[in-house]
């Protein structure tokens, strides 16, 4: 008789049925998992999108910042180079009093300059130190910044963090399927194996099987 | 009995192929993911070197105002100082003031650091090096941001490869698995020979999986990556230098490149960029020694090192077309023209968008093969291409090769190189202004072109003119006469100057001495015309050097002359 045959009742092997079930159950198994891997991974495929999007309007802020800042920046100097000739003028003035008429004119007209540059310069970024003024630019471009930015994300480092955990999230349950692929090894191993040694077979791919499932379950849920 | 052994172990053989099938999945998502990774890396390095690029290129702008408020300072404190110094001393009280306000607001405005270091400006000239600020600002952080996307680029080439490889291997592993299940369900003969096949499989494929899991990656290291975007800014000047031609300093930086350019392939013999990067160096030298002391051994020597160099880029880029054209056009300076041309000719089908650059090179090099028929026809084929397809580098083109062509008149003369360079000159002035390709013909004479020094009366009248060619320092204009005939009214007149200055190679054309006329004057007569520096009462002059002037009808260059404006 061989061992494949039922027994003398007529009845099928229950070792052989109970094995047939576990390999279908490990398969089934393996085939959830993947398909559970599949959607982990399109998770990272949209942060990935996700990442890129944020760095185009992050370099779209930070050029049109940038076109802001470089705009005050230059105005500002200009201003400080009418203010500092208006300032010479002025001591020139004071310190020769025989100088020309014309020397109040200049004087004048540098104040007029460097009045008319200031007023285009955003006031709130210039701090007083001391006689001088300086612009903020730091703080001008921060505004300027969290103005543009409005409510688009522009660190593209969340989403890349979120694609990157996503992709280990799917290493894990498919290296899982590996656990599965050696379990359904071993109980096929039992299924072609005399008496007793079989149910030693079948007992390491339960073992695995039930260590891949709880590992599973555990990646899944946790 | 046999037959169930055969059975038992194919049977177990395919629970292991299925168990090595999950393994290589898991190599395959693996290798899959880090692509993946790597080329959205990439990509985001490639949206970094934008975003940096239009930043610092606002800055850049911001530099510039700087620059632009120095020198308008300069030239109003100068203005003050020519009043002060011809007016009375009692009359010049307040130009004395001015001028001292202006000196204290330029000292203020040099101190000021950032683009006034001393790295960039000399307070003593005023002189600034645009050239190696810009690359200290924008060439070598691009470098390194572009060198950074390129080794991702090659992670994620390197990681999808793998992944490839991977999921090839779970079709021949399926491929196993089938003719191992076929030997388990046909009883004759022939099954021992599927069931040896598959396990030959199996066996193959282990090996393959085995060896492409142990390949490693090999990329430059973040600190070769920051050697070479140092090298590549230092490079840019070295080339900018070149093609000012100011070959003493090129050479000067060229020698001190050689150095760091050899020892960074040294320690990354695998970098094709920086072996190229070595290559350029080497060829910008050898390019400058030939330019400055014509064709010879000291030349060849660094064109040969530099060939030898782009051979092996061109192992690990074979398709790379301004490789193949530097290839080219090494061979062309070392004289080996046939194999210049063929070069030149492969660069091209790489480099579509570099047509006509590439076709105005060809004529060069095919008038030095003495196939000047050829030549010609390779000039009007460029100039029909820029009149058909106009890109805003075309002036770029025309004017190098023009520039060189001057240059190898001098060094490396070449039956008929004068007339492919007049040919160059009235191409790119029909192509640029009359939307020709060649200028069309015309019956008009001009004869030479007399420099003249006009004396006057105390009314400004002209009562004389003296023939001189050669002027003082900061000569404001310079006139000329010329006799002409069939000269059309309504024909389109150019006056285009060429200048070299002292101890440099290159003429340069001078775009803001060029003048435009359509011709009203006599058909036939006598006409004075003048090489005007542009604002002339800002105090400044025609720069020293010698002064080319060409005269064109309708496109045609019709008649020329030479005067020198001592230093």
């Amino acid at each position: 008789m061989s061992e494949d045959a039922p027994d003398a009742g007529g009845r099928p092997d229950s070792f052989k049925t109970a094995v047939s079930v576990l390999i279908a159950l490990t398969a089934l198994t393996g085939a959830l998992l993947s398909w559970k891997a599949a959607r982990i991974n399109s998770t990272a495929g949209t942060g990935d999108a996700d990442a890129i999007q944020a760095a185009l309007h992050r370099a779209y802020t930070e050029m049109t910042v940038s076109a802001e800042a470089v705009h005050q920046r230059s105005a500002f100097q200009k201003y400080r180079l009418h203010l500092l000739l208006s300032r010479l003028a002025k001591n020139q003035a004071q310190s020769d009093p025989g100088a020309p008429g014309s020397l109040f004119d200049d004087w004048q007209r540098e104040v007029m300059k460097a009045v008319v540059r200031r007023d285009a310069l955003d006031q709130d970024y210039l701090e007083r130190e001391g006689e001088e003024e300086r612009f903020v630019e730091d703080r001008y471009r921060e505004a300027f910044r969290a103005e543009a930015v409005g409510r688009k994300a522009t660190d593209p480092g969340p989403f890349i963090r979120r694609a990157e955990a996503a992709r280990s999230r799917v290493r894990a349950v498919v290296s899982l399927n590996m656990l599965l692929a050696a379990a359904l090894f071993f109980f096929t191993l039992s299924l072609k194996t005399a008496k007793p040694g079989r149910r030693v077979w079948a007992a390491a791919g339960l073992a695995i099987f039930s260590a891949a499932l709880g590992l599973g379950l555990w990646r899944l849920l946790g | 009995m046999p037959e169930e052994r055969l059975k038992k172990t194919l049977t177990l053989l395919i629970a292991a192929a299925t168990f090595m099938g999950s393994v290589i999945v898991f190599l395959a998502v693996e290798a899959g993911g880090r692509a993946a990774d790597a080329a959205r890396d990439s990509r985001l390095r490639g949206i970094d070197y934008l975003t940096f690029t239009g930043q610092e290129l606002w800055n850049l702008e911001a530099d510039k105002n700087r620059l632009a408020s120095f020198r308008e300072l300069e030239a109003m404190r100068q203005v003050e100082e020519a009043y002060r110094l011809y007016r009375p001393a009692a009359e010049s009280a307040a130009n004395r003031l001015a001028e001292e306000r202006f000196a204290g607001a330029l000292e203020s405005l040099a101190a000021s650091g950032g683009v006034f270091s001393s790295r960039y400006f000399d307070r003593a000239t005023g002189r600034f090096d645009f050239l190696r600020h810009f690359a200290d600002r924008i060439i070598e952080p691009s470098a390194r941001i572009l060198e950074d996307e390129d080794r991702d680029r090659s992670r994620a080439a390197f990681w999808g490869r793998k992944a490839n490889v991977y999921t090839t291997s779970l079709t021949v592993l399926a491929v196993a698995v089938f003719l191992m299940s076929l030997a388990l369900a046909i009883p004759a003969a022939i099954r021992l020979l599927f069931a040896a096949t598959g396990l030959v499989l199996l066996a193959g494929l282990s090996g393959f999986c085995l060896v492409t899991r142990a390949e490693p990656l090999k990329i430059h290291s973040p600190e070769d990556i920051e050697r070479f975007s140092r090298i590549s800014a230092r490079a840019f000047v070295l080339q900018g230098y070149g093609i000012a031609g100011n070959l003493d300093r090129a050479l000067e930086e060229a020698g001190a490149l050689q150095a760091e350019a050899d020892a960074l392939v040294q320690a990354s013999p695998l970098y094709t960029a920086a072996r190229a990067l070595r290559a350029s160096i080497r060829q910008a030298g050898g390019e400058a020694i030939f330019y400055r002391d014509g064709p010879g051994k000291a030349s060849e020597a660094e064109i040969a090192e530099a060939r030898a160099e782009y051979e092996r880029v061109l192992e690990a880029r074979p398709e790379d077309g301004q490789t193949w054209w530097s290839v080219a056009y090494g061979k062309f300076l070392s004289g080996r023209h046939a194999e210049a041309l063929d070069a030149l000719r492969r660069a091209a089908r790489h480099l579509p968008e570099q047509e006509l650059g590439l076709r105005l090179n060809e004529a060069v090099y095919l008038l030095y093969l003495g196939r000047k028929e050829e030549s010609a026809a390779a000039l009007r084929s460029a100039s029909r291409r820029a009149v058909e397809r106009r890109r805003g580098s075309d002036p770029v083109y025309f004017r190098t090769v023009i520039r060189n062509l001057g240059r190898l008149r001098e060094i490396r003369p070449a039956e008929g190189l004068d007339e492919l360079e007049e040919s160059a000159k009235e191409a790119f002035l029909a192509v640029s202004e009359f939307g020709r390709a060649e200028p069309e013909t015309v019956a008009t004479s001009v004869g030479p072109l007399t420099f003249v020094e006009p004396v006057y009366d105390r009314e400004g009248k002209i009562v004389e003119l003296n023939e001189r060619d050669v002027y003082p320092p900061m000569t404001p204009n310079v006139s000329y006469m010329f006799e002409h005939r069939s000269l059309t009214p309504g024909f389109k007149t150019h006056q285009k100057v060429y200048w070299r200055p002292p101890r440099q190679v290159f003429w340069r054309e001078q775009v803001h001495l060029a003048k435009e006329e359509t011709w009203s004057g006599k058909v036939d007569g006598r006409t004075a015309w003048t090489v005007d520096f542009p604002l002339p009462g800002a105090g400044r002059g025609l720069p020293a050097g010698l002064y080319r002037v060409e005269l064109y009808v309708q496109g045609n260059l019709i008649s020329r002359g030479e005067f020198l404006v001592r230093q």
